[in-house]
């Protein structure tokens, strides 16, 4: 499609909107994209960003036994994480239900609902603001990862 | 807590210092004049004999945020294989080169001395993207120039004829929107006659269906700008970019705003002429005569470096019109609503490609055929002339004769012999680069707190060893310090802090024009017009960045 859109664009104009994305998923890999270069599925074992679709997917690294722990982070959805034999942790909407209860599970409100912030829309470019509508009390993702990240000392971060 | 800067070669153009030797004292992450009577009890002293003291450089036009950076992030993997980014001390990882990380920018840019960068390139609708982009550039103050001259309501009112004061209350209510410094023109009604099929658009033509003109745009957004009292002139990237005969739009360009005071951005892609056998050559000597005589006018020069980069713009007329050069093959153009539009093309400048190296002479030229230092800025145009990491070989270039000619001698033999460049004997002084690099872009962005080293200015300050070698000089600074904070020492990275985002806020009639604009966004935009204004809280509640707002002309 992408060939016919160049080749129409050599006498007339013509683009292509590309739809796509729920979940917050377009918004990571925008944020994923400016601060490591690369969008999602990108591995930091060497020190640094390296961009690899198919070695780092998520579903290949748990089916072939290489991964040794899940961390699923979902804030928006309340669909669960996929099964897997290895620990599982959980930072997600509160009020997410399993089949299978992951090690540990620590319910997070929602952007938009319990906080505001921001969120790209389906057609990954414009990005609006969410608005916090309620104080429900839950703590923020972002601040539990800030917790546990320094939880585990500076050499960590 | 006091610090003392002790026995530095000072270079503070905003006070006419040109190398002398004084002392510096920095409390409360400012400078202040050096205190007198009460025992005075320094906390921190920093030895500076023999070095070079200016404040902290300032890039007055550099691509670090917004969507076109990140589409031409992902749009080369390879670029960035070429120069991983592992995380060490400080650091976080990321990927370097042309298109490099937020995280790694910021770093770099400290490094090397900058403390400031401004993105020329903010779409009003995706300017929140730009901010979040830089709010993850650390260590560096930022700002931007919000885009328009293409965007539907502006060509709407144009056409329609409305009186200027309603023009100046939509630049006004944009640059507020948009948590902006400055506005900038691109390719001025061209990006939308590109939507409408038309190639090209030279500055008397008309846009096919609003019936205006590039030349009425540009009277219309300078005179906003002026009559708002904005600090920063109209950015302006004219017509016809990088196209062989443009000088002569240039030149029409300057006398077009009729003694209105205006920025021409990256002249360098707009100085060509087409004499001889390949109908390409320099423009350069016209340009800086017309600069020279224009006090109205201020430029940057987009100076282009040999290597592989990547060029990104909001001009997608001319970025479709070149992706035939792409290298590697591969580019993206965009039309983005009403708005504007942009085009990422990947681009090598080679040293023996005749044009490419005619190019390189042209951007030199200027930069040396230019009198006046308070007018002419240091700039590749980031990333689309060569990367950023390339100033201090610029710098070189321009101070130090006999290395640019040694350059001369290697690049293309007929490009080299259409040059004036070994002919010309100029080279920069430490005080001229420190006016091109600070204390002209501080003045000319209306950072009256930037770019000086007098008391009372934030404490941004650069400490270099002087060297023979000024590349190896302005690659390593010994010390960089942020708002008062030592963030560099001996050129590597010692404390993270965030910068500030600078903007401006003109007085206007907001009720008048949100009522003109309220029913416009209901009608034709993909989002409300209350979501498209950017927050205060956007920016500050992360608790890093602050907005600083500078005042504008009449304002207290």
């Amino acid at each position: 499609m992408c060939k016919a859109i160049v080749a129409i664009n050599q006498v007339t104009r013509c683009a292509a909107l590309p739809l796509g994305g729920q979940e917050g998923d377009r918004t990571a890999s925008q944020v994923a994209a400016w601060i490591s270069g690369f969008p999602t599925r990108v591995g930091y074992l060497q020190g640094f960003p390296e961009y690899d679709p198919y070695h780092y997917g998520a579903e290949r690294l748990l089916l072939e036994g290489e991964a040794d722990l899940l961390v699923w982070v979902s804030t928006l959805s309340t669909n669960p994480p996929p099964e897997t034999q290895v620990p599982t942790l959980v930072i997600g909407r509160s009020g997410m239900v399993f089949s299978k209860e992951p090690e540990v599970f620590i319910p997070v409100g929602v952007p938009g609902i319990d906080f505001s912030g921001h969120m790209y829309r389906c057609d990954n470019v414009v990005a609006l603001p969410l608005y916090q509508l309620r104080d429900g009390g839950l703590p923020k993702a972002s601040n539990v990862l800030k917790a546990i990240e320094e939880a585990m000392g500076p050499e960590s971060s | 807590m006091l610090m003392k800067l002790t026995g530095g070669k000072v270079y503070d153009p905003a006070h006419g210092i040109d190398g002398e030797v004084r002392d510096l004292y920095i409390r409360d992450g400012r400078i202040i004049a050096h205190p007198h009577g009460e025992a005075v009890s320094v906390d921190q002293e920093f030895d500076c004999r023999g070095k070079v003291i200016m404040s902290g450089a300032i890039d007055m036009h550099t691509h670090i945020g917004g969507g076109k950076v990140t589409i031409a992030r992902n749009l080369l993997p390879e670029d960035h294989r070429n120069d991983p980014v592992p995380r060490s001390g400080l650091k976080r990882a990321g990927a370097g080169h042309s298109a490099a990380s937020t995280l790694t920018t910021g770093y770099r840019y400290a490094e090397m001395g900058y403390t400031a960068g401004f993105e020329p390139a903010v779409l009003p609708i995706n300017a929140r993207q730009a901010h979040m982009e830089m709010a993850d550039v650390p260590l560096l103050d930022v700002g931007g120039y919000v885009m328009l001259g293409s965007d539907d309501f502006f060509l709407r009112l144009l056409s329609s004829g409305v009186d200027q004061e309603v023009i100046n209350d939509y630049v006004a209510w944009t640059v507020h929107s948009s948590q902006c410094i400055g506005i900038k023109v691109v390719n001025p009604g061209g990006i939308s006659a590109f939507k409408f099929n038309q190639r090209s658009l030279d500055l008397d033509e008309q846009h096919q269906y609003y019936g205006v003109t590039p030349r009425g745009i540009l009277q219309s957004l300078t005179r906003a700008v002026h009559e708002l009292g904005i600090p920063h002139p109209l950015h302006v990237h004219g017509c016809n970019l990088g196209v062989p005969g443009n000088i002569e739009t240039t030149l029409n360009t300057i006398s077009g705003v009729e003694g209105l005071p205006m920025h021409l951005t990256h002249i360098q892609f707009h100085s060509y002429g087409t004499e001889g056998d390949r109908k390409f050559s320099s423009g350069a000597a016209k340009i800086a005569e017309a600069l020279n005589k224009n006090p109205n006018i201020t430029v940057d020069v987009g100076q282009i470096l040999f290597g592989q980069t990547v060029t990104a713009s909001g001009d997608s007329m001319r970025q479709y019109a070149n992706h035939g050069h792409a290298h590697p093959n591969k580019w993206v153009c965009m039309d983005i609503e009403c708005d504007a539009g942009c085009g990422v093309v990947p681009f090598k400048y080679r040293d023996q490609n005749f044009v490419n190296a005619l190019q390189w002479c042209i951007g030199l030229e200027i930069f040396l055929l230019a009198e006046d230092p308070w007018r002419i800025f240091l700039t590749t145009d980031h990333p689309n002339g060569a990367p950023f990491t390339t100033y201090p070989h610029l710098i070189r270039l321009l101070m130090d004769k006999t290395f640019r000619n040694d350059r001369l001698a290697t690049i293309s033999p007929d490009a080299a012999a259409l040059s004036t460049l070994g002919s010309i004997d100029r080279e920069y002084s430490l005080y001229e680069i420190a006016i091109m690099t600070r204390a002209g872009a501080a003045r000319l962005l209306g950072l009256h707190d930037r770019g000086h080293l007098g008391a009372g200015a934030a404490a941004d300050i650069t400490v270099y060893t002087e060297q023979d070698d000024k590349e190896a000089m302005f690659t390593r600074p010994d010390y960089v310090f942020k708002d008062g904070e030592l963030i560099v020492r001996k050129g590597e990275v010692v404390k993270i802090v965030w910068g500030n985002l600078h903007t401006v806020r003109p007085e206007f009639d907001r009720a008048g024009i949100e009522s003109r604009l309220k029913p416009y966004f209901d009608r034709y935009h993909t989002m409300a017009m209350d979501n498209f204004v950017i927050r205060d809280w956007e920016i500050e509640d992360d608790g890093r960045s602050q907005i600083l707002v500078h005042p504008c002309r009449g304002q207290a």
